[in-house]
């Protein structure tokens, strides 16, 4: 056990953290999603082999690409016929390029969703945020399943009370007041008595009341 | 930093955030027309602004939607979307500064409303401008989508000051509704 944890210890010396290595990818996106924009048009070909490299190692850990090709097949069938009715047939590869471009800016997103972990983006993040936001965060991700269920709850006794917001009469646009009055009021209610119950527990353990919050080690999946 | 929001206030801007973007992903699942996310920022962070009553209140909710999005991976994800949730929650704020007591309660709204959508319909001629397509084409997606995220934003201000009178009836706002 103890060798091992000294094995552990030393290869981390020579290995970055899995924080940092998430920090790396979130940089690596933001250059890439910038660079979408202002390469010129020769420089793409590429962005284009950097991001297929990106696309591989997405879909080699199992990750569906097929939600963000139909967005761009999307954005495609919107702006080609826009471009058709305004400058002709002549411009229409200007077109193509403008939604490759678009297509390209969204790719390193998708990308690091795929492959990074969504705790280790918090820790990151966490970096540059104030200590109350981040515990606002940490708490609502925390409670986002509570959340959930109360809500999934509250709709299914609505729907057994006859409110017409089942799937099939939500697809008329009329019904649509009534989602917010049978199911929506009631979760901000029971939101705005969760946030005053958490507010309280937190200040009757002294949250906010040093200037150093002390934390729960959050190193125990690093192996 | 100091943040002038007591926790209380904090958490429920956070819970507001985490929910409407897990309302946002999965709506999305259903509906193919452009603009209808409109309608969920639009309510919840004019929710927000109602419960909370202070400016600054929906930039928080927005900056927070976005954050919560990039690390729960919901929609395209990335660094981007930190933009799309926060810009139109600043307009909104920013709006907010200059008509404070201006109109009533639902005009407000409505104005605020508008000027969120018409901040992430800009958002969207800016970036088409800049990846080059031409001006017209841009400005005429512009035009599309600014109709299109208006009706949608619209009618959820429509519905904000009726929900905050129900809050108050239940005795959960500190100030009434005007």
């Amino acid at each position: 056990m103890l060798v091992n944890g000294r094995k552990a210890s030393k290869m981390a010396v020579f290995r970055i953290s899995a924080t940092q290595y998430c920090a790396l990818a979130l940089l690596l996106s933001l250059v890439l999603s910038s660079g979408a924009f202002f390469l010129p048009n020769s420089a793409l070909g590429w962005l284009i082999l950097v991001d297929a490299l990106l696309v591989i190692h997405g879909v080699y850990l199992k990750n569906k690409i097929s939600a963000l090709l139909r967005l761009g097949v999307a954005q495609l069938a919107l702006t080609l016929p826009l471009y058709y009715l305004i400058h002709g047939e002549g411009q229409m590869l200007e077109g193509v390029i403008v939604v490759l471009r678009v297509f390209l800016a969204l790719l390193p997103g998708w990308w690091l969703s795929a492959t990074q972990k969504p705790e280790r983006i918090g820790e990151v993040l966490s970096w540059g945020l104030p200590a109350k936001w981040a515990f606002v965060i940490a708490a609502s991700i925390g409670l986002l399943p509570y959340m959930l269920q109360e809500t999934k709850e509250i709709y299914a006794i609505q729907c057994l009370r006859g409110a017409n917001i089942t799937p099939k009469a939500l697809r008329n646009p009329k019904n649509w007041p009534e989602l917010i009055y049978c199911v929506v009021l009631p979760v901000l209610i029971q939101l705005l008595k969760l946030s005053k119950q958490m507010a309280t527990a937190a200040k009757l353990r002294h949250f906010g009341c040093v200037s150093k919050p002390t934390h729960w080690p959050a190193k125990r999946e690093e192996e | 930093m100091k943040s002038p929001f007591d926790l209380q206030d904090a958490l429920f801007i956070g819970f507001c955030a985490t929910l409407l973007v897990v309302l946002k992903s999965m709506l999305r699942l259903k509906l193919g027309l452009s603009g209808h996310s409109m309608f969920l920022m639009t309510f919840f962070y004019l929710i927000c602004y109602g419960v909370v009553n202070r400016v600054g209140a929906m930039t928080a909710c927005g900056l927070l939607a976005g954050l919560v999005a990039m690390m729960l991976s919901v929609g395209k994800g990335g660094p981007m979307i930190l933009l799309k949730f926060g810009l139109p929650a600043m307009a909104m704020d920013l709006a907010l500064l200059f008509m404070a007591g201006a109109f009533s309660l639902r005009w407000r709204t409505i104005v605020l409303a508008l000027i969120g959508c018409l901040a992430w319909a800009g958002k969207g001629l800016i970036s088409n401008l800049l990846v080059g397509m031409s001006s017209q084409v841009a400005l005429a997606e512009f035009g599309l989508s600014f109709i299109q995220g208006g009706a949608f934003a619209v009618a959820a201000a429509l519905l904000i000051p009726t929900v905050l009178r129900r809050l108050h009836a239940h005795d959960l706002l500190p100030k009434k509704p005007d």
